[in-house]
């Protein structure tokens, strides 16, 4: 593995059931289960990817909660030194969005360097049950939160529609606010990417 | 919650957050809980730095000299982990290595006759050390080097000398060593609070100066390591690895009552609920009438804005003053780390003087410690008392672990958490299983 490639540690945040183990699953081999409850979090822990982002080579390892939020608050150690956090909430569900902003208090407090993007999950399931969570109030929650959210994205973890996309511009933004501090000699041009072909495109930011 | 567990541990002391992962590890249904909203218990490392004077209820408000207060993690207990010791063979075989890192302590002490020795414990340093006159080192020297070569389990190397019957006095005495340089070897290397030692077996305090010895081998100034962020650090990792297994956690819950029926755990109350478990393990401050005090152990946290005098500037550093030295019982044992760790911010450093008391008067008791310090900027004591469970918990199924004790590292710790997990499971942990499953996850 080349040392030099940078590497950020991105957590996943927000309410129990929200589906973040689910976007991990996709994260690590574009997966999807349609188990729920404790079970479908068990054994995942962290996983790396490499992205190439606009020609900088990152490596992403992100970082899933073991279910620790169920009853319990995660613990200071998970938020220690992550460059980003993915705070997600359901589309279909109201109360995990009403919770966002307590969730973006624990991500201040605990890491004063992790930038957060919001990530609204399951908008397969909006589509066919009325969605609960409109962009207006996307739109709205935005302004208020003014330049606390670095970016927003809506995302079907059972359809996979905007996952790829997502990962590739939250790598973008690592890559582009690191690289005055990025020192090129220590890069290694021949090194290919190990994986994930895919996210060798420049992503799009959905937001 | 009304679910049923096959254990539930209660407190997420580090004791605990180790034995709730090597149980989920080992399959088994975990539900770990905790009547405060944070993780650690007596092992938390409290930050900001507001916490602590709140902890202590101490009124005043930190000065703004000591910058941000999330700077601060200050550990309760504070404590070097040994390079090669148990706690560090039970990170890496379970994986909790991976979310913490380490610093190597730089600098081990030992105190004698007023001055501060830095504790030779390779041939080379023994024949630089003030400590001995030059007849000295060479016997300390061949000391060294028998146990260096030395394997309980291989009779050859014990030289002729029988180490299960013959006590370590007799050992000492063979090496023709002096009472100076059997003290600072059965204090600062073998880490043995008191001298009962000397008429014990001596294998125990040869496996023990050989840990020290391979600890330093390691990384070469000291044999001692402190995680980034603070001890805190620790309970945390295994709780992330119980959890990571299926453990379930829940903070902020109190526990009314354990649940006994014919005198065997049947399940934990809290809030009109009741869990069911086949086992509990907890702290002793959950089961108190389970237990007895066996002493006290006093501390003082004490934050500077400078190294430890006479340490070359060491950003952090072990010191031990062994108890002949200053009149007492048991040993007195000074540790400090810095903002290096993550633990101060910058340029400040946190010191922890810590014994066993003696007197009616700890406070006192701490002073030979306290004035190798220098200038302290804040001081919190505080003391605490140990507590012992009444039985090893075999016909309850009811598993306490021992309170912290003052010794600066792991060792007795680890021997807790181990004990207790073969009392509870009847079997050795299998340090094999962990690293099989995990290599699956990943």
């Amino acid at each position: 593995m080349a040392t030099s490639t940078p590497t950020f540690k991105v957590i996943l945040c927000g309410e129990y059931g929200v589906g973040k183990s689910s976007i991990f699953r996709r994260f690590i081999d574009n997966t999807f289960t349609l188990e729920t409850g404790p079970k479908s979090t068990v054994g995942l822990d962290h996983a790396v990817t490499e992205f190439n982002a606009s020609g900088t080579q990152i490596r992403v390892e992100l970082w899933d909660t073991a279910g620790i939020e169920r009853f319990a608050t995660l613990s200071s150690s998970y938020f220690q030194s992550a460059s980003a956090a993915i705070l997600c909430y359901s589309t279909t569900d109201r109360q995990s969005f009403n919770l966002v902003s307590q969730h973006i208090l624990d991500i201040i407090m605990h890491s004063s360097t992790a930038r957060i993007f919001l990530c609204g999950n399951k908008i397969d399931l909006a589509v066919l049950q009325g969605e609960q969570i409109t962009e207006s109030d996307v739109q709205d929650f935005q302004i208020q939160c003014d330049t606390v959210l670095s970016g927003t994205y809506e995302i079907s973890c059972k359809t996979g529609e905007g996952v790829k996309e997502m990962f590739a511009d939250i790598a973008m933004v690592l890559a582009r606010n690191q690289k005055y501090k990025f020192d090129r000699s220590l890069m290694m041009p021949n090194i290919q990417p190990q994986e994930n072909d895919e996210c060798q495109k420049s992503g799009k930011c959905c937001s | 919650m009304d679910e049923e567990y096959d254990v539930i541990v209660l407190g997420t002391g580090l004791k605990e957050c180790i034995l709730s992962g090597m149980l989920s590890v080992s399959g088994k249904k975990v539900l770990h809980m905790d009547r405060n909203k944070y993780y650690g218990g007596e092992s938390a490392s409290l930050t900001p730095l507001e916490e602590l004077y709140t902890y202590f209820k101490n009124d005043s408000k930190p000065s703004e000299r000591y910058g941000r207060g999330r700077d601060w993690n200050v550990d309760l207990i504070p404590k070097f982990l040994m390079a090669n010791g148990q706690l560090v063979k039970l990170l890496i075989h379970t994986g909790v290595t991976r979310y913490l890192e380490f610093k190597s302590v730089e600098g081990s002490y030992v105190y004698r006759s007023g001055k501060i020795h830095k504790v030779p414990a390779n041939e080379t340093e023994a024949l630089g050390s003030g400590l001995m006159g030059i007849f000295e080192k060479r016997r300390f020297r061949s000391f060294l080097q028998f146990v260096q070569d030395f394997d309980v389990n291989d009779q050859k190397t014990w030289k002729n000398f029988d180490c299960k019957n013959e006590t370590m006095a007799k050992c000492f005495e063979k090496f023709g060593l002096d009472a100076n340089t059997a003290e600072f070897s059965g204090h600062a290397l073998a880490l043995h609070r008191d001298d009962t030692y000397l008429q014990r077996p001596a294998a125990d305090t040869l496996q023990r100066v050989k840990l020290y010895s391979e600890s330093l081998a390691r990384y070469g100034k000291s044999p001692y390591l402190y995680p980034l962020y603070g001890l805190g650090e620790l309970p945390q990792g295994f709780a992330r690895l119980s959890a990571i297994y299926g453990g379930t956690y829940m903070l902020d819950k109190p526990c009314d009552e354990i649940v006994m029926e014919g005198g065997k755990v049947v399940g934990v109350k809290s809030a009109g609920e009741t869990a069911k478990c086949g086992m509990v393990i907890c702290d002793p401050s959950y089961a108190q009438e389970q237990c007895k005090k066996v002493g006290q152990v006093v501390r003082a946290i004490c934050i500077m804005d400078h190294p430890v005098p006479n340490t070359k500037d060491s950003l952090s550093t072990q010191l031990i003053i062994p108890q002949k030295q200053v009149d007492r019982k048991s040993d007195i044992y000074v540790c400090c780390v810095s903002y290096t760790h993550a633990v101060a911010a910058k340029n400040f450093f946190l010191a922890l003087v810590a014994t066993n008391v003696e007197t009616a008067d700890p406070v006192a008791e701490l002073r030979p410690g306290l004035d190798l310090l220098g200038p302290v900027l804040e001081k919190f004591v505080h003391v605490s008392d140990c507590y012992e469970p009444l039985d090893d918990g075999i016909e309850s199924q009811l598993f306490i672990s021992k309170s912290y004790d003052a010794t600066t590292h792991f060792e007795t710790t680890c021997n807790d958490v181990l004990d207790i997990f073969r009392r509870a499971t009847g079997a050795d942990f299998d340090f094999s299983k962990v690293k099989h499953n995990l290599e699956d996850i990943e």
